[in-house]
């Protein structure tokens, strides 16, 4: 694939955002489509028309962007940090930390203390996170930072595991399982207060890394080199990351493959040049996961909603193992 | 004199204004009008209840036929139905909202938020719970009166059943589900059982609550009736196949075996009373093979 | 311009292995870091850098505390190329080279047309011209290394140093990059490069640095430093030595017991 302008490209993207934005905020259930709202709006109950789209949809339309953008930048940002194209936010173990913080709640029973109790205790094992990952990662390489990832993935699912298997009744079971799954339905706008100072605080770091992610293509020492600061790097790269994903993941449950299919798409549309890569993943990972919300909508299953995170899995996995296969030359060159 | 008395009028106008719609919320408060559930047993509950024009939406889960709930099949399909999610329950305009406390948590949050009334309501852990909610219920939709005549009701009926059973220990009634989870003592579905005249497997076993136990421990008690059709058995599952493990097939084979209807025990609500009438009829029928 | 690093000492797990190392490359010199395997010279150049940390010495360039200079400053002083010859992502050479620009920007500009200028200096004098425009993953191995020595060069530092310029190369690249190098130095650059190869390093260093377990040894020309009794007792083996017009070289020839 030949490169595109740059600004060409992320205008296109942003006018993508956009019109999906657009979209989102307009589809809704059966019950409550377009001519429904409209009706309402000229029968003198327009304040539910405006409460359906300004409490309930908006807050969903607005989530499914801003963790869409987090989970691009934060993929293409470890992608070039790590310099592995197979790198996916996940390995810092943030995910699954903050999804850890979610199901105590729910099953220590806090979350129904307060709505935002959930999320919030989502973000404290975010955090906790990431103390860990700097204490025993700290002055080690990068080998070391992504072990301690996985470590802390492996202990956070067994303790979910065990979260699920001592549950005191399968609603307590099911209700847990189902928020794993990750979505943003019925998200308040609440929701989105408490998550974007984070997620913001974490692009501006992840951004920050951008030009030394360049200087990293010709691997750690030459970046060195390059006068580029490697421990600073690191810490931009892994807090923006841990901040971003982990304040996503704690408002919608686990959504994946965003940050691990976006970049690798768009990566020979900006010339391979991981700075430029950051912008266009962030916007490319808000339309996917936009579009992905739409789909979700526009699917009835008889049974209830199929849930965000299941299909970007359905639609990620598959796709992703077709880039393998195509790329399976050019990856052991 | 003239501008005293229509300041007058109008300060009665105002008054009237700011007090009639809190007259109109006191009197929706006591009978509300368009009723949404959340939650498919408190769809029975309501529907038992109140009368149809007062329900707005039900789930969509109380027009399958497997959850038939008994003898009001008809006015179920004719309501309309909700699948838990918040833009539908705003658009049926509620003035209240009934739910569970599981598993639509985000829609009950939001909803009240913005401001609705929602009540919740906690899983039955007995009979007395089960009365409770029905109580709870009856005084939320403003048909007190009603619900004790449903309860009265059970009772009568559970007393006249109870009275047919032959003395003596409860035989076991081997209720085996997912992944050999069984309810223990202090369970609903327990107490359910104990009414039919039997023992849960679980509690043979001397546990509480629900559990899953091994193959060892099941072959261990003896049931002299087992259910083949239990919940969460339709559409099949993984469970299911545990009956058919050789170790249980003899004995699968060698009990009689009875088919409690999911809807008999999916909910706490009197409509448990069928398996109830199913579990004394099985009773019954064991004694009479004694004699 | 003179980058002199004095009494050097590296050590890794209580393991010394770098002892109390001085050398120098000042503008205009080709000087050359020899030595056996493991005798610590990608280690000195590293320390010398501050890539590595060091547990005692100091580096000075022009009489100016090396490390007191910011970062940046570091890099646009002292050019740096090491063995790692591996480009990830699929970058066409020419953005390869235009790497070597990061030490003149701070925050997020573009390439100004100096650095254009620059880059295309650079793919000159490495004899890249051609190839500017092929993704360096396809590139053969002499391409690949003319490539990464452009990036070096497109810093326009007034220090060179080099691990290891001329591993893996076949002879004709092997001599078109020391030529490289040595039309680099006439320009007034000083370069200091880790070799193997004696017979290049005699013909075309001006100086070489003879180390052997960690310290320096020698220190000087190569007809003074490629004597026999040092080659005999660091590297163990005779070498056979001759002239082809003014040029001296040597050759390994035989192992020593």
């Amino acid at each position: 694939m030949k490169p595109v302008p740059y600004p060409l490209l992320i205008l296109v993207l942003a006018v993508l955002l956009g019109a999906l934005f657009f979209l989102s905020m307009i589809t809704g259930p059966k019950a409550a489509g377009t001519f429904e709202l409209l009706n309402m709006m000229n029968t003198g109950q327009a304040d539910t028309a405006w409460m359906i789209m300004g409490q309930v949809r908006l807050p969903r339309t607005l989530l499914a962007a801003l963790i869409g953008m987090s989970l691009g930048l934060a993929g293409a940002t470890l992608q070039g940090f790590l310099r592995n194209p197979l790198a996916d936010p996940s390995i810092v173990g943030v995910s699954p930390a903050a999804s850890l913080g979610a199901v105590i709640a729910f099953y220590t029973g806090l979350s129904g203390l307060f709505p935002l109790a959930l999320p919030l205790m989502g973000i404290g094992g975010a955090l906790l996170c990431v103390l860990l990952l700097l204490g025993l990662a700290g002055r080690g390489g990068v080998l070391t930072l992504i072990l301690a990832g996985v470590a802390i993935s492996s202990l956070a699912a067994a303790f979910m595991s065990l979260a699920l298997n001592l549950s005191p009744n399968p609603y307590a079971a099911a209700d847990i399982m189902f928020w794993l799954m990750g979505s943003v339905t019925d998200r308040s706008m609440d929701h989105v207060y408490l998550a974007t100072p984070f997620m913001v605080a974490g692009w501006i770091m992840l951004a920050a890394s951008g030009r030394s992610l360049d200087a990293l293509s010709l691997g750690e020492e030459a970046a060195a080199g390059l006068g580029v600061n490697l421990n600073r790097t690191r810490l931009l790269v892994v807090g923006g990351t841990a901040v971003s994903v982990g304040a996503a993941t704690a408002v919608s449950g686990g959504i994946g493959f965003i940050g691990l299919v976006v970049p690798h798409l768009l990566r020979p549309l900006v010339g391979h040049t991981p700075s430029k890569l950051l912008l266009a993943s962030a916007l490319g990972g808000g339309v996917l996961l936009l579009a992905a919300d739409i789909l979700v909508r526009l699917i009835v299953m008889v049974n209830g909603e199929l849930k965000l995170g299941v299909l970007t899995s359905l639609l990620g996995a598959p796709f992703f193992l077709w880039l393998i296969l195509k790329a399976r030359t050019e990856l052991e060159s | 004199m003239k501008t005293r008395r229509s300041l007058g009028i109008v300060a009665a106008l105002a008054a009237f204004a700011w007090a009639a719609p809190s007259l109109a919320v006191a009197d929706a408060q006591k009978h509300p009008q368009r009723i949404v559930s959340m939650n498919l047993c408190n769809d029975e509950l309501l529907m038992r209840l109140v009368d149809p024009s007062r329900i707005a939406s039900i789930t969509n889960l109380s027009q399958e036929k497997v959850n038939e709930p008994v003898g009001l099949s008809g006015i179920a399909m004719k309501l309309k139905v909700n699948r838990g999610l918040a833009e539908e329950v705003l658009m049926a305009r509620p003035d209240l909202i009934v739910a569970g406390s599981y598993t639509t948590t985000t829609a009950v949050a939001l909803l009240r938020k913005l401001g609705y009334q929602v009540v919740t309501f906690e899983p039955e852990n007995n009979l007395d719970d089960m009365r409770a909610n029905v109580r709870k219920m009856g005084k939320l939709v403003g048909e007190e009166a009603k619900a004790e005549q449903i309860i009265a009701d059970f009772d009568a009926k559970l007393k006249a059943l109870q009275a047919q059973l032959p003395p003596g220990e409860k035989p076991v009634f081997a209720d085996i589900a997912v992944n050999n989870y069984i309810a223990g003592k202090d369970t609903f579905y327990a107490e359910v059982v104990n009414a039919g005249g039997w023992r849960t497997i679980g509690q043979a076993l001397g546990y509480s609550g629900f559990r899953s136990v091994t193959l060892e421990e099941l072959m261990k008690i003896r049931p002299d009736l087992i259910a083949t059709a239990t919940p969460w058995a339709n559409p099949p599952s993984m469970s299911t196949r545990n009956l058919h493990h050789p170790a249980l097939q003899r004995i699968v084979d060698a009990t009689p075996n009875v088919v409690i209807p999911e809807r008999f025990t999916v909910c706490g609500t009197p409509a448990v009373m069928g398996a109830i009438e199913l579990l004394v009829a099985e009773r019954r029928k064991l004694a009479e093979r004694a004699k | 311009m003179k980058l002199e690093a004095k009494g050097i000492s590296v050590s890794h797990r209580g393991h010394r292995i770098v002892a109390d190392a001085s050398l120098s490359v000042s503008s205009g010199e080709l000087v050359g870091l020899i030595g056996p395997n493991g005798a610590g010279k990608s280690t000195l150049l590293k320390a010398l850098l501050g890539i590595i940390p060091k547990d005692a010495g100091s580096v000075a360039l022009d009489g100016q505390d090396f490390f007191e200079l910011a970062s940046r400053v570091r890099a646009q002083r002292v050019s740096f190329l090491p063995q790692e010859r591996r480009v990830e992502w699929r970058l066409p050479a020419r953005d390869v080279v235009m790497l070597g620009r990061y030490p003149h920007h701070a925050g997020f500009g573009g390439s100004t047309p100096e650095d254009t200028a620059a880059v295309d200096r650079a793919l000159a004098d490495a004899d890249c011209r051609e190839i500017s425009d092929r993704p360096v993953a396809v590139l053969s191995g002499g391409e690949r290394t003319r490539v990464l020595l452009a990036r070096t060069l497109a810093v326009e530092a007034p220090t060179l140093l080099a691990d290891e310029p001329i591993a893996a190369l076949d002879p004709y690249h092997q001599l078109h990059v020391m030529e490289i190098l040595k039309a680099l130095t006439r320009k007034g650059v000083g370069v200091l490069a880790i070799i193997h190869d004696l017979a290049l390093a005699a013909r075309f260093m001006d100086r070489l640095v003879l180390m052997h377990r960690g310290a320096v040894v020698a220190d000087g020309a190569p007809a003074d430093v490629l004597k026999p009794e040092l080659l005999a007792s660091v590297y163990r083996i005779e070498a056979l030595a001759g002239a082809n017009g003014g040029d001296k070289w040597v050759l390994p020839w035989s192992r020593l017991s």
